[in-house]
């Protein structure tokens, strides 16, 4: 039977082509840079062996990084899955809220908590955590690991830890045999958001001194205006995710175990020891990971709220709040139409996915970067048509919002995705067998359907948007401020006090729905999905 | 052998098993047989001490083993959906208990139970390439390599399609003649029951 009529071919192709365009087209845009000649700035890198110091540091930061996330964000997650014990649900939403901290806000505050704690520096700021900033990443972003992780422990896992006790297994030997290796596969896709977090920043290395390829892709493109020494520097960062990429997929050997029924683990009760550990343990990751820091910026807010007055809070954060507003939209009304298109594709549905979801694992860096080359040439080609003095693109926020979409699409395309692939494909069948083509269907019926996961597609999309600094700071128009790029500006300045202001708002906010989306039975794993 | 007495057991408020005693002896083979929700599931879980009772007692050999951990009891656990660990080879989930013996001796009782079960050509394989058959007797010669004191098996053969079963249902009587095993069987099929077991008792939801 033929199920779509040929306008449906024709519409579907068209929006794909649209979409594709939209997100494959700015990227490209960069890449006849790379085969322009070596420019001076990157000679001197070569010859001083500073690009080889900063390749090895890149690497060092993110193994370091993955190595600590996995130690809190698994043993966390471990904890509260199998055990139970008094005030664990707040234990456990504690858990998560580091999510709601920008990694450059942690910076600037432990900047000032190591200074007046000298023996939390003393341990943190050492070689070993590379002046600070593996322990800033580790501590901000291991809840990635500890929401994948508690999902997948506690559906997954429980008729194998229960076939390993029948078998004669102890609890540590079921450990160490089968719920480590089998958590193995989600530990390592976690901590690869982990990383393309971290390599996506910039702001913490240059805060706490550490050589990075993202230092040479900022020094020469807002430092030398060296777009093509940057690009090239690019190069390097993305081969450098190539390799994280291959390695997990190697380490993985592309398996992930699924549980065999709908069961859940029990947790069973602590022993006295183990009890005084769980909380010891668990205390310090939170007190570290969120009071600690929040604590700081209150102290800062209250000593420095003579400022608020002359930050213009209320500009800075309707600036914010329009272009994340403007982001959402245009991500929610694109990936909800691709993913309906790829969902009834028959095949290259996994190619299709992947296109859309590749913005998020490019470090953001090289994303600004290309998309800044691609609004820049299509300005110069307004310039050429219209004769229009200044750059369109550019100062009318388009450039940063591209940026976003291209960035953040994938959060939404991947949760629209898995709720319309949960819906039995004769859902659709029916509606084209009553005559409605592909909008008509679009309209009728994927659209109710995807209004729920819109829900909790835009709580994600802001927390991660109102967080954003990296294309924030480097696409905004000019003298264009945000609450992020006001952060980085008084952080920079040496005032980290009047940072916290507007730090605070944003964890604030982001802290409330991290807490909704915790309490309201849907947890941000889904953030694990955008790959 | 094995003595349950008055043991009783909740899901939340909900009660499962109330009161529930039974005596089983050496070498004997028994059926608990009913329909779903009747608590047959939950009681073989209580005899390999993967669910605690809010009351009553199990004895074993005339010990008290009603709060002994799952790993000391020494019984055996074939579970309804096999439970075999998809990230070990057949090999591996049939050596998975007996990890602590001497190569050599768990060379012999590999080859003993992997032919006994018709398996030997599977052992490289990953569960994920196994037919349902071919995962049952794997589970079946995982636990019964352990040498375990009691067999238990919650409705093994309820993933096979018709066909298939009446074959195994024999193949696997044969193999627990030859052992003179202990068996406790869960089903909702009195075929199962009929074929397997000498004795069978019918449970009723409460």
């Amino acid at each position: 039977m033929k199920i779509f009529k040929i306008e449906d071919g024709i519409i579907k192709f068209f929006l794909l082509a649209l979409i594709l365009a939209f997100i494959v087209l700015p990227i490209s845009d960069s890449i006849p840079l790379l085969f322009t000649p070596s420019t001076p700035y990157l000679d001197v890198l070569v010859e001083k062996g500073i690009l080889w110091e900063y390749l090895l540091n890149t690497l060092e930061l993110v193994f370091k990084v993955g190595l600590f996330s996995i130690l809190l964000g698994f043993t966390s997650s471990y904890i509260v899955t199998m055990y139970d014990f008094k005030f664990k649900s707040i234990f456990k939403v504690l858990l998560t809220l580091p999510l709601a901290f920008p990694v450059y806000v942690g910076a600037y505050t432990y900047s000032s908590i190591f200074y007046t704690n000298k023996w939390l520096g003393n341990i943190f700021t050492g070689k070993l955590f590379m002046e600070g900033s593996v322990f800033i990443y580790g501590i901000f972003l291991y809840p990635y690991v500890y929401l994948a992780c508690r999902s997948y422990l506690k559906d997954n896992l429980v008729e194998y830890i229960e076939a390993s006790k029948t078998l004669g297994k102890s609890s540590l030997e079921t450990f160490i045999k089968v719920i480590f290796p089998l958590s193995w596969p989600a530990v390592l896709g976690s901590t690869l958001f982990v990383i393309f977090e971290t390599l996506s920043d910039f702001a913490v290395v240059e805060y706490y001194g550490v050589g990075t390829i993202s230092k040479v892709i900022t020094d020469s493109w807002m430092g030398l205006g060296q777009k093509d020494t940057a690009a090239k520097a690019s190069m390097i960062l993305l081969f450098v995710l190539t390799v994280i990429i291959f390695s997990e997929k190697i380490l993985r050997r592309k398996k992930r175990y699924e549980g065999i029924s709908d069961r859940k683990i029990k947790p069973e009760k602590p022993s006295g020891l183990a009890t005084i550990m769980i909380y010891l343990f668990l205390s310090i990751v939170v007190s570290l990971s969120f009071i600690l820091p929040t604590y700081e910026m209150l102290v800062f807010t209250i000593a420095k709220s003579s400022y608020i007055a002359s930050i213009d809070l209320l500009g800075i954060a309707s600036n914010t709040l329009i272009t994340l507003f403007i982001a959402i939209f245009i991500i929610i009304v694109i990936s909800s139409i691709f993913a309906s298109i790829v969902n009834q594709l028959k095949r290259g549905k996994k190619f299709f996915s992947t296109i859309a979801v590749m913005g998020y694992s490019i470090p953001s860096l090289i994303l600004a970067l290309a998309v800044y080359i691609f609004t820049l040439s299509l300005d110069n080609f307004i310039y050429d048509l219209f004769h229009i003095e200044w750059l369109v693109l550019m100062n009318t926020r388009t450039a940063l919002v591209i940026a976003l979409v291209i960035k953040f699409i994938s959060v939404a395309f991947s949760n629209y995705s898995n709720s319309l692939a949960k819906i039995s494909p004769n859902v659709f069948h029916a509606s084209t067998m009553l005559r409605h083509n592909f909008l008509g269907t679009f309209f009728k019926v994927n659209l109710p359907l995807l209004k729920k996961p819109t829900k909790f597609v835009f709580i994600i999309l802001f927390i991660d948007l109102i967080k954003e600094l990296t294309l924030t700071y480097t696409l905004r128009p000019f003298n264009f401020k945000t609450l992020s790029t006001e952060i980085y500006r008084y952080a920079g300045n040496e005032m980290i006090e009047v940072a916290a202001i507007p730090s605070l708002v944003i964890v604030g906010i982001c802290s409330l729905m991290i807490i909704y989306l915790e309490l309201g039975g849907k947890n941000v794993k889904n953030r694990k999905d955008k790959l | 052998m094995l003595k349950i007495e008055k043991i009783n057991f909740k899901y939340g408020d909900k009660k499962v098993l109330n009161d529930f005693s039974m005596e089983v002896r050496e070498g004997e083979r028994v059926a608990l047989k009913g329909s779903s929700g009747c608590g047959k599931s939950t009681l073989l879980k209580v005899i390999a001490g993967l669910e605690k009772p809010y009351s009553g007692k199990l004895f074993f050999d005339g010990k008290d083993v009603t709060t002994l951990s799952p790993h000391k009891r020494e019984f055996g656990y074939v579970f309804q959906d096999f439970a075999l660990f998809p990230h070990l080879s057949v090999k591996n989930n049939i050596l998975f208990g007996i990890s602590g013996y001497k190569s050599s001796e768990r060379k012999v009782l590999l080859k003993k139970y992997t032919e006994m079960l018709h398996i030997d050509s599977l052992l490289d394989h990953y569960p994920n390439e196994l037919s349902g058959g071919q995962k049952q007797r794997v589970a079946i010669a995982r636990t019964l390599i352990t040498s375990p004191k009691i067999i238990l098996m919650d409705e093994v053969f309820s993933a096979l399609d018709e066909g298939l079963k009446e074959k195994v249902r024999l193949e696997i009587l044969e193999v627990l003649k030859e052992l003179k095993i202990t068996t406790i069987l869960v089903t909702h099929d009195s075929r199962d029951a009929e074929v397997l077991c000498d004795k069978i008792i019918e449970m009723y939801p409460i």
